[in-house]
């Protein structure tokens, strides 16, 4: 072999090394779980897709703290740039509010062991499998003008649209299926209502309906309070309930108030799945001979889920036993969303630090193209609608 | 209308003030106390609200509480100009309620009140000379007053800055988030206040040096009952004057306690 192929061969084979051997890019994201799902088939579709994407996932409780947020995916982009995504779920606002403060944040080790499929498996405390370290996209339901940090000078901006819906408690009277604006106030603003207000019989009076829904800092919370004109900062009395179970469970014990800081109420569930959790499930027949019902919101996943309602045709296939409602007699599909005749939904935004370096923006750029062809059911993409908001969320849908 | 009967309380209030202020040291707001706003609907200090604690409310209703409780003067200058006492559009309410839930989810502890009681201020001419409050407030509606909206109201305490003169100041700068529930957002100067409440501010517009706040406790379906009344004076001085029955039987009582020393 002639010395300048030899050296040709060397060069070329350090470069091959080098590339192979280069550390993978490490993403930290936080933000709306409500999205998490959605995130979760943007994120495996730019890393590979799946059976090509690696990924990981705490829906195990460690050492009795639960870590259903934290995920971690591998892969490897069609530009051939490798990356460890790492999320960590905490809710819209306090997604904003992390990215806008640099705060640390628990992300899963970036040597988790991550698989093909499923979830992968973990072992040992919540601080064994994370290190902390600091958020730099949030995605989240709701502008960042509704959070904590209105005026944080982060990028990024609207990627697609989350519809929610409302969702009567399997025990609910029949004639609980819609849900007005006025309803909504006086419900989450005494905590609960005879269950007469939405049935208009009077045999439903001694029946009551209870309120629940997520925490502050929830922008799924944030989206309705605003949709419904309530007032995104003013407070709720939301109750909760102790559960047996699972789906085909029952309600255990008399509904108590959340408690929080800022008033008693005014506290709710950290994530979408223990609110379905509330209504998927019986009531209890030792409170009140059983008649009472919670009623709350959803995304579209959770609540299809739950209620086996199918958005196409409207009817129930399945499902949990949780009761579909319409909002303001309006039932959601995706073409009553894109036409504006449903109006629960908001902007689902994605954000990025101040001051994110060009690598940082290279990736946002790329997760934001994959997410409105990757969302499943959890969104639709915005270039559907055929309305607009305007004055923010909650604000007025008109044409485009 | 100049409220002359007072100028002789007011001057004692004053020479109180000089010596009581000092014991204002931090901000601080319990869920049964009564707050005190004061706010302007334009012009400078739009982007401010004032506070004052006038502390644990069921100690009006049973006939305590009365004298000077501060003297927020530099506040009032600093958020509202030095000409804050002769502003028309300067409005000052007063509202407490323990929570917005009956007694099946939330009962009273010890001398606490129903959740669904609320003490709430009325402009009065004179003391215990406001208008009752109607009675066709429901036990609902005085529900999702004390949730949600002055639960709300009462958000930013926690998050205000206290000023030296023992008042707290919510600036729409420093406290964006929290200038959403800010006491004109539940209480505007017209309307109804906390949705449930008509008329509840005064100002200082035709009153002279002092406006006067009778706080009524209302209870559901039952017209307000006087409870106590508090005065603004000019100067800045906040103090709660006896009820003048109350007034009156307690001098009565001491003149008839002289007559009867000197007789003995």
């Amino acid at each position: 072999m002639k010395p300048k192929y030899t050296i040709l061969i060397g060069a070329f084979s350090a470069a091959l090394l080098s590339v192979a051997s280069a550390a993978p890019i490490v993403i930290n994201i936080t933000g709306a779980t409500a999205f998490r799902d959605a995130a979760d088939g943007a994120i495996i579709a730019l890393l590979g897709g799946d059976n090509v994407a690696f990924r990981a996932r705490t829906d195990i409780i460690l050492s009795g703290t639960s870590a259903s947020n934290l995920r971690i995916y591998r892969g490897t982009t069609t530009g051939g740039t490798e990356y460890i995504v790492r999320a960590t779920y905490s809710g819209s606002t306090a997604g904003i509010l992390a990215v806008a403060d640099q705060a640390d944040l628990p992300f899963l080790r970036t040597d988790t062991t991550m698989v093909q499929t499923g979830p992968g498996s973990f072992a040992g405390t919540l601080a064994a499998n994370t290190v902390i370290a600091k958020p730099r996209y949030s995605f989240s339901d709701v502008d960042k003008l509704l959070s904590q940090r209105p005026n944080a000078p982060l990028g990024g901006g609207p990627v697609g649209v989350v519809p929610f819906m409302f969702v009567a408690g399997e025990s609910a009277p029949a004639g609980v299926t819609n849900m007005t604006d006025q309803l909504h106030n006086s419900l989450w603003s005494l905590g609960r209502v005879p269950a007469s207000l939405f049935t208009g019989n009077s045999a439903d009076v001694g029946f009551r309906i209870y309120a629940t829904g997520r925490n502050n800092g929830s922008g799924t919370r944030a989206s309705i309070l605003s949709e419904t004109q309530y007032g995104s900062f003013t407070n709720v009395a939301q109750f909760n309930s102790t559960v047996t179970g699972n789906a085909t469970g029952a309600l255990t014990g008399s509904p108590f108030l959340f408690p929080d800081d800022l008033g008693l109420g005014n506290g709710g569930h950290t994530s979408n799945s223990t609110v379905r959790g509330l209504l998927n499930r019986t009531s209890n027949p030792a409170f009140r001979s059983g008649a009472y019902a919670f009623v709350s919101y959803l995304t579209v996943s959770d609540a299809t889920g739950a209620t086996g309602y199918v958005p196409a045709t409207g009817l129930i296939v399945g499902g949990e036993g949780a009761k579909p409602m319409t909002y303001n007699g309006v039932r959601y599909s995706v073409d009553n969303v894109n036409n504006g005749a449903y109006s629960l939904w908001g902007f689902q935004q994605l954000y990025i630090a101040d001051g994110a370096t060009q690598q940082e923006l290279d990736f946002f750029d790329l997760l934001a193209a994959q997410i409105p062809t990757n969302m499943g059911i959890a969104g639709l993409p915005i270039s559907g609608l055929a309305v607009d908001r305007t004055g923010g969320d909650g604000g007025a849908i008109v044409p485009k | 209308m100049k409220s002359y009967l007072l100028k002789p309380a007011l001057f004692a209030s004053a020479m109180m003030a000089l010596t009581t202020t000092s014991a204002f040291s931090a901000y601080t707001f319990a869920n049964t106390d009564m707050a005190l706003a004061f706010y302007v609907s334009g012009g400078v200090g739009a982007d401010k609200h004032v506070y004052f604690n006038l502390g644990e409310s069921t100690v009006y209703r049973d006939g305590g509480g009365q004298g000077i409780k501060g003297n927020i003067n530099t506040s009032l200058i600093a958020a509202f100009g030095a000409g804050w006492a002769s502003r028309a559009d300067l409005f000052v309410g007063a509202a407490a309620n323990r929570t917005g839930f009956d007694n099946d989810d939330s009962p009273p502890v010890g001398n606490q009140d129903d959740g669904r009681v609320f003490y709430i201020s009325r402009p009065a001419a004179g003391a215990g000379l406001s208008s009752p409050v109607p009675g066709n407030i429901s036990s609902s509606a005085l529900g999702i007053a004390g949730t949600s909206r002055f639960g709300s109201a009462k958000n930013v305490f926690p998050l205000i800055d206290t000023t030296l003169d023992g008042a707290g100041l919510l600036n729409q700068t420093s406290h964006a988030v929290a200038w959403n529930n800010r006491w004109s957002t539940h209480a505007p100067s017209t309307g109804n206040s906390f949705t449930a409440f008509p008329n509840i501010h005064g100002n200082f517009s035709g009153t002279g040096d002092t406006v006067l706040l009778d706080i009524q406790r209302i209870v559901a379906n039952t017209p307000g009952t006087y409870v106590a009344t508090i005065s603004i004076a000019d100067s800045g001085i906040i103090s709660v004057i006896p009820e003048p029955s109350a007034a009156l039987l307690s001098g009565i009582a001491a003149i008839g306690l002289l007559i009867r020393r000197r007789r003995a």
